[in-house]
Formats: structure tokens, sequence, C-alpha cells
């Protein structure tokens, strides 16, 4: 309870001067190799700081995983990443069992760890391993521990996964089942860089010069920003709206749009309201207010729900973007009506 | 920890705002509805479709629904939240100012340390606030809607237009043109609902009203072709019917009864010479103004002695007045002895011709006595309560002045009542008349329409107005005339064809082509009529009472393809009977009166003539149809 402690010896204004602080701190390391993409840095750190995992969509060459990178580096957690592809085993995420021998020569089952014993975790190209595999890692992502040979590991907090998945090459590719890609409190689609962003790239990525980013946030100091996150309220009528949008992404409900009554098979579950409501907390503390309003919730929208949203045939058929189907429900859904 | 509240006091300074918006807005949008329905109802009054005492109030009616409007919507109370979401909105302060209110709703020890942060937050930015910016004051667009319908308002109550009431019938029944549908012109109608027009604004009764809205009925149902002719028969049949139900020699006995009373009575009395007069003449309305002016003069004096007396003497005389029955009990007690003595001798032994011829006179003799008996106590208790009143004044002239003006104002009222009756049972007399007017025209319509019928009727009409007719129109079309209608006994009946214009030429009269009787040759005209018709040579043993009534037979062809039939006429003695020809305008020179002031006095002689039966039954709608011809039209 290390947060509440802080919470509540320091007063609200510090605390959240400290947290815009330390955040700007970590989005100037990153901005030093990573050009643009302010928008899917915060997402990112706004998933980590709820405490979730984020999922990036977007072409290859982006610099998913160097953005992935950057912010291990800048955050001084211990980083790891995965190649998913189709042979990829569960155990070569978790880890396995090894014969070890000892000093003595006797010989014991020694569990070796896998990757996903890091804090901040990058599985690339999610979409190309097997299911199964891919629920070894979902699982973790759950339940924050792993079970092996009937032993539980805990993972270290914070734990972050960071997966990426390319919407382009769909050959072979095994396309997350709906109940996974619940488990990420964020799907942040990477766009591509504007003209000066990509001459800013050049510049970086092609020069004798590499940029050098260090640590400024610690692995205590990021739990105590998780805990102060946790404080910052919600008022009833901004807590009502966020349900309201999520409702209204159920095709049965009474604020349904035409789109979703047209286009959408199931709408967002409850765990979308919950992503909405911690994201906006963190974006009221991230822009120095004390509470969440209206407006965090609606910029929370698009991350949160974009994947939790399930087309039905006609909306695939006709190539329907979820994107397009929630700002109609923001269009239509004002805040306290 | 300190209270913000007098910080977030804004929020009610910015509901208070909201309030007064919304009912300007509610005022505006509730005005257009108003001032359309003020328009409506002022072009309705003004169109005399709508009938009301005070249409001004009527009209400015709906403009208090924007007051009331106004009135609620600034009374009903705006939640501080709405209030908070405006200021936030326009001040881009993600919600702070709502956020505060709604953490302010907590008690304080359920406050989080961040919720008071919340509150102060709020209360800080909330004094950069400016109000009237966030809420400034907006025209409701509805104000350009509300000035066009003001003006439309004023327009409507200014601009005359003109009356749509006469057009209601005919557009509450479409037109629907029948089979053989009965056909009237529309200078007939026009002539028909003058009429009807005359004799509603003598109509006093319920029952003489509702006679007279059963005819305009029938008239528009005749204008719109809505009745076949069959139709049209039963419908006169059943509103004369109607007519004839009620009492129609109600206003002879009102007449005859004050005649009595006024033949009691001292025509030489200075001080009730007037009301003498005029029940003399069966006036009731005249009486009744007498009567009054006498309670007048007994109220308020001066007033002799001796013109007490005299005044008590001739109203107690007029109170003591009875029609004579006696002698006429009498005549009817032997008029019933002797019919029931030839009665029972018939019944002994069979009568001879001349016995039977004696009994069934002595019988009819007997039931016309008994009528006037009964005519004789009706006309007694007509004039019952007058009477009484009467009585009751020449009483208390001895001692009340007061008194005896008010009993005379009584029976002024009595006498006003009577005049009613009268005026009523003329006025059902008259549409009586129209009705018959309208089955006889009804009724000689058939196969007499034509163009050059309607010519005729119009070159007719031309010189009967006093214009120069064309040359010898009218007395080429003369013809044998027909002396005597069925039932009538008398007169010579010449053959058909053309031959000189003997007798009674007969012109269409009408669109319809109705045969009027006129002289063989039309006055003012040079044609080849010759002399003025002839009739009567042998006078005819009296008319006869009228034609059936449900006579529907065809009309008289002007051209006289008719069958001659040769009638006998009887010499009854009780001859002769004179035509009477009234003459269209001169021939030469131009009119110095005004035509309508001709043809009144002409008209209303011709009716003394129709009542005192000078002209046969089966003539009279031949008369009345011509008056009806020449009669002024507004044009």
């Amino acid at each position: 309870m290390a947060s509440k402690v802080e919470a509540g010896a320091t007063a609200p204004r510090e605390s959240v001067e400290r947290f815009q602080k330390d955040l700007a701190a970590v989005r100037s390391e990153v901005g030093r190799v990573i050009v643009g993409h302010q928008g899917i840095v915060d997402g990112v750190l706004t998933c980590l700081l709820a405490g979730g995992h984020a999922l990036l969509e977007g072409v290859p060459g982006l610099g998913k995983t160097m953005l992935v990178r950057t912010l291990g580096r800048a955050l001084d957690l211990q980083f790891s990443r995965v190649q998913f592809t189709p042979d990829l085993m569960p155990s070569d995420i978790l880890g396995t069992q090894v014969i070890a021998e000892d000093e003595r020569g006797g010989k014991r089952f020694e569990f070796q760890r896998g990757p996903i014993f890091a804090n901040l975790v990058l599985a690339d190209e999610i979409n190309r391993a097997t299911p199964k595999t891919q629920s070894a890692l979902l699982e973790a992502m759950q339940e924050q521990s792993v079970t092996i040979a009937r032993k539980t590991y805990s993972l270290d907090q914070p734990f972050f996964v960071l997966a990426t998945q390319n919407p382009l090459e769909m050959e072979g590719t095994y396309p997350l089942p709906e109940a996974q890609l619940d488990r990420f409190l964020f799907k942040l689609q990477v766009p591509f860089p504007k003209r000066e962003e990509l001459h800013s790239i050049l510049d970086r990525t092609t020069g004798a010069v590499e940029a050098d980013v260090k640590p400024v946030l610690d692995r205590a100091r990021i739990l105590e920003l998780r805990a102060l996150t946790r404080e910052v309220p919600v008022a009833r009528s901004v807590q009502d709206y966020a349900i309201r949008l999520v409702l209204a992404t159920h095709p049965d409900e009474e604020g349904a749009t035409a789109s979703v009554k047209r286009y959408v098979r199931f709408g967002a579950s409850p765990r979308g309201a919950q992503a909405i409501l911690l994201a906006a907390k963190i974006r009221a503390v991230m822009d120095g207010r004390f509470s969440a309003s209206a407006d965090d919730v609606r910029g929370a929208v698009m991350p949160s729900l974009r994947h939790r949203m399930i087309l039905n045939f006609e909306g695939e058929a006709e190539g329907v973007k979820p994107d397009a189907v929630l700002e109609e429900i923001l269009a239509s859904i004002k805040p306290g009506t | 920890m300190p209270d913000a509240a007098p910080d977030l006091a804004i929020l009610a300074v910015a509901a208070r705002r909201v309030r007064w918006h919304r009912a300007l807005h509610a005022a505006a949008s509730v005005s257009v509805l108003a001032l359309a329905a003020s328009v409506a109802l002022v072009l309705l009054t003004r169109l005399h479709v709508l009938r009301v005492q005070h249409p001004l109030a009527l009209a400015l009616s709906p403009l208090a629904l924007p007051l009331l409007g106004a009135l609620l919507n600034a009374l009903r109370p705006v939640r501080p939240l709405d209030a908070a979401r405006r200021l936030d909105a326009h001040h881009r302060l993600h919600d702070r100012l709502g956020i505060a209110w709604q953490f302010r709703q907590r008690p304080p020890g359920e406050r989080t340390p961040f919720m008071q942060a919340a509150i102060d937050d709020a209360a800080a930015h909330a004094r950069s606030v400016d109000v009237r910016a966030a809420l400034p004051w907006q025209l409701p667009p509805e104000l350009r809607m509300v000035a066009v319908l003001a003006a439309l308002l004023v327009l409507v109550a200014r601009v005359p237009v003109p009356s749509l009431a006469p057009a209601r019938p005919a557009r509450r029944s479409p037109p629907v043109v029948t089979r053989d549908a009965a056909e009237l012109s529309d200078d007939d109608l026009a002539a028909f609902r003058e009429a009807a027009r005359q004799v509603e604004a003598q109509a006093r009764t319920e029952g003489a009203r509702r006679g007279v809205e059963e005819f305009n009925r029938l008239l528009d149902d005749l204008a719109h072709r809505r009745l076949d002719r069959d139709e049209a028969f039963r419908r006169l049949a059943a509103l004369q019917e109607s007519l004839a139900a009620q009492d129609a020699a109600a206003g002879r006995r009102v007449s005859e009864a004050l005649r009595t009373l006024g033949d009691e009575m001292n025509p030489r009395d200075a001080a009730t010479r007037r009301l003498a007069e005029a029940m003399r003449q069966g006036d009731a309305g005249a009486a009744a103004q007498a009567m009054r002016e006498m309670s007048q003069t007994l109220r308020q004096g001066p007033i002799t002695a001796q013109q007490r007396q005299q005044m008590s003497q001739a109203l107690q005389r007029a109170a003591e007045a009875r029609p004579d029955t006696e002698e006429l009990r009498r005549q009817v007690d032997q008029a019933r002895r002797e019919v029931e003595e030839m009665l029972r001798r018939q019944r002994e032994r069979a009568l001879g011709p001349q016995e039977e011829s004696l009994l069934r006179r002595r019988q009819r003799e007997a039931e016309r006595l008994t009528g006037e008996q009964q005519r004789r106590e009706e006309q007694r208790r007509e004039a019952e309560h007058l009477q009484r009143e009467i009585a009751q004044a020449a009483q208390d002239l001895a001692r009340d002045l007061q008194a005896a003006g008010a009993d005379l104002e009584r029976g002024a009222e009595e006498l006003s009542r009577m005049h009613d009756e009268q005026q009523s049972q003329r006025s059902t007399e008259e549409l009586r008349q129209q009705l018959e007017q309208l089955r006889e025209l009804m009724r000689q319509q058939r196969g007499q329409g034509g163009q050059r019928q309607r010519a005729r009727l119009q070159q007719f009409s031309r010189s009967a107005g006093g214009q120069q007719g064309q040359q010898g129109q009218q007395g080429q079309q003369g013809q044998q005339g027909q002396q005597g209608q069925p039932g009538q006994q008398g007169g010579q009946q010449g053959g058909q064809g053309n031959g000189p214009p003997q007798g009674v030429a007969l012109v269409p009269g009408g669109s319809g082509g109705v045969p009027l009787p006129l002289p063989g040759q039309s006055p003012g005209q040079q044609g080849r009529g010759g002399q003025p018709g002839q009739q009567g040579q042998e006078p005819g043993g009296g008319a006869g009472v009228h034609h059936d009534e449900n006579l529907r037979g065809a009309a008289i062809d002007p051209l006289g393809r008719t069958q001659a039939v040769q009638v006998q006429g009887q010499q009854t003695g009780n001859g002769p009977s004179r035509s009477q020809v009234i003459r269209t305008a001169a021939g030469s020179g131009f009119a110095s009166r005004p035509y309508r002031e001709v043809y009144s006095p002409y008209w209303d002689r011709a009716r003394e003539v129709l009542h005192q039966g000078e002209v046969p039954p089966g003539f009279r709608s031949y008369v009345r149809r011509y008056f009806q011809l020449i009669r002024p039209r507004e044009n």
C-alpha cells in the first residue's frame, strides 16, 4: 500500500505534478529515438500505468519494436522479446524444466525461465503463433503468473506485455480469438509517419550518432504511479457516460446506433468499461487534473473498444471498420443527456 | 478543508440565466402557434364562418399562451449541473465545474483528497468564468416567424375580406348531379331566397323559423340539383304539411279578438283613442305601443281625475267585451235539432231527393255554425289574459296610478305576444304561398325549357324594367287563351293554333319554361299582337278551390300543341270576375321614378286582390309568377 501512503501523505496537487513530471521525462527519452507517435507512446504508457497490456497493430517497419525497446530502456525495466512463429511452443515463452547437474554430480530438474519472466515483454507478430502458444501467453497475461510442473511462478510487477500484429499479411496467421483480444487493455493502431516525421526518422537512423536513452523511471516508481492513478475519482455523470457508450455498442440496447444494429454482432464487455475508466483517469492526471472528465472518456473509447466489438457477417463482408462504428456512437451519445 | 461553496455560487447565477433563456425561447415558440391560431380565428370571424359575441377577445386570447409558456419555463428549476456543463463547455474546463458540484453533494467526510482537490481546482477556475460570455442572450430563431405572423394578423384584421357565410352550405354538401333533377334558374332561386329572407325577418315563433330553414335547405338542394322531381315534390309536401300543422288561424283570431275589444271602447276618448284605433284595426303591435304609452302617462303624469275616470271606463268596457255567442249558440242548437229530426225521419223511411239534399245542406250548415262557435270561443280565450290585465288596470286606476301603469305594462307585453303570433302567422302564410309558387313552377316546368323561351323571358324582363322591347316578340305568340283552370267552371276555351291574339297569350315565364298569361300585345311594343286579350265572355260559376296538392301534370305548351277541350261553364250568378292587367313600364319617355318604388305599390295592390279572392285560384300563381319575374333586381 505504498501508493496509498504516498497519496495520503502527499497532497494530490503535488502528486499529480510529480506524475506529470515523470511522464514528461519518459516521453522525452522515448522521443530521442521514436519520431512522432506521441499518441502511441501515451497509449502504451497508459496501459503500463493501468496495469494492462497493449496490442499494437501496424505494418512492418513502423518502429513498433523499436518503440517497445526504447520504452524498456527509459523505464529501466527488464525487457524481453519473443518473435512469434508458427513453430513456437508454449515452453519457448514460459520456460521449461531442464536436467541440471549439481557440484556433487547429482542430477535434478530445474526450471529454466522463459522470456515471459520480464517486466516488459514484446510479443512480436503474435498472430503468427499457433493458438496453443498464444493461449499460454494470454493466460500468463491474465493471471500474472505461470504454472509449470504443478508449481506456480509469480511474474514480477510491473508485468507488461506489448504484442504486435501485422494487419496485411493474414496468410498463415492465427488471428486472436475475441476472448483473448479482450485481455488487452488497448489496441493501438500505429499509423504511417508523416513526411516531416520521415525526415526525422531518416536523419536519426542513417547517421553515425545513435541516440542514448537513459532510464528515468524505475520499477518502484512505476508501481507508485499505478497506485496514484487508482486514487483519481470519477464523478457519477462521467461514469454513467462511459457505461452508456459501452452499452451503445450492443445492438440490442436502447442507445444503439444504426451502424451498431446493422454491423455489430456483440458489443464490448464490462472489461471495456473498466478500460475506459482507467484510461480516463490516467489521461486526467496526465493533463494535471484531479478527476476524469467526459472528454477523457471520449478519448479512451477508441483504443479501449475497437478490439472488443465483434462485427457480424455483413459488417465483415462490407469491410466496416470498428472505428467508424465507434465514431458514430460518439457522435450520437452525448455526455449528460 | 475550506469549502468552496461561495466560488461555485456562479452555478446558481448561470442556472437563473438558463431559466430566462428557456423562458424566452418557450415564449417565442408558443407565440408562433398562438399567432397562427389568432390569425385563423380572426380570419374565420371576419369571413363570418365563425360567429362569436366578442371576436376581438377570442382572437386575442391565444396571445396569453406565450406568457404562460414563458412563466412556466421561468419557474421550472434548472439543475446546477446543467448550468455547469454549459460553463464547462464554453470555457473548456473539462467538466471541472460539473464534477466539482457532484463531489460537493457528498458529505465532507466521504470526500477523498482528490475529490477535495477537484473541488478546489474548480473553484479556482470558476473565478475566471464569465457567465454572460458562456450564456449569451440569443434571439430565438422563431422571432422572424413571430414577426411575420404578427404582420399577417394585423393584415387579416384590417384588410376587408368578403364574407363566406353564404357559401357554407355549398361547402358542406358537394354538388351532386341527379338524374331528372328538379331545376330552377338562378333568377328564380334568387327570388325565392329573397322571399325566404323576408319571411325569416318576420318570423317570431320557432315553428316559423324552422319552416324557413327547411325552405332554404330545399332551395339549396334544388340549386345544386341534388333532388329529382319526385324527391323535390315529396319535400315540398312534407314542408307544407308541417306548416299546415301550425295553428294558421291564431293570428286571425288575435285580430278578431282585438277588434271586439276595440269596438267597445269610445273612439272619442282622447286617453284611449290610439289604443282603440289599433285594436279596431286588429294591429296588436300598435296596440301594445299605445298601451305602453298609456302606462307611461299613468306613471309619469300629470293626469286629471276626469281623464282617470274616462280611461277607467274605457278600459272597463274593453275588459268586459265578449264576442256575441248567444245568438250563435241558439242557431247551432236549432240546426242540430233540425238535422236530428231529419235523421230520425230518414231512419223511419227513405227520404226523397229534395229531402236528401236539404239534409246535406242542413248538416253542412250545422257544421259551419259549430265551427264558428268554436272560433269565437277560441277568440274569447285568446283575449282572456289581456282582458284580465285591462280589468285590473281599470280597478287600480281609481286608487293607485303606479299599479295601474304596471297592469297596463303587463297588458302591453301580452299584446306583444299576440303581435308575435300575428307576425308568425303572416310569415307562415307567406311561406306557404312561396311553397305553392315553387310547386307550381316545378309542376309546369317539364318540357318547357329551351333557349328560345329563355330569350323571350329576358326580352320580357327588359320590357318590364322599362326598356324598349323588340318588336312584336310577345304578341306574335298570342294564342287563343284558355279560360279557367281545372276546377274553374267559367269561360270559353278556344282551339289551338296561331290565330289572332285573342284572349290570354301564353308566354314562357322563366328559364325553366313556365308559361305566363299575358295580354296579346306586349305593352310598349309595335308588334302584331293586336288588341289586348279578352276573357270571361261567359263568367264561370265561381272558382274552384285550389288544385290537388299532388298535382304534377305537364305544363301548358306555349306553342299550343295541346288537345282542345270544350268545357261548358255554369251560370251561377256569382260572377262576373274581371281580369286586371298590370302593364309594364311606359313605352315612351324615361322613367321618372325608380322602378323599385313603382313596383311595390303595384305588387301590394295585386296581393290585396289575390287575397280578396278576385282572381280565380288557378290563375293566382300566374299573377304571383308575373310579379316575381318583373321584380326589381339588385343589379
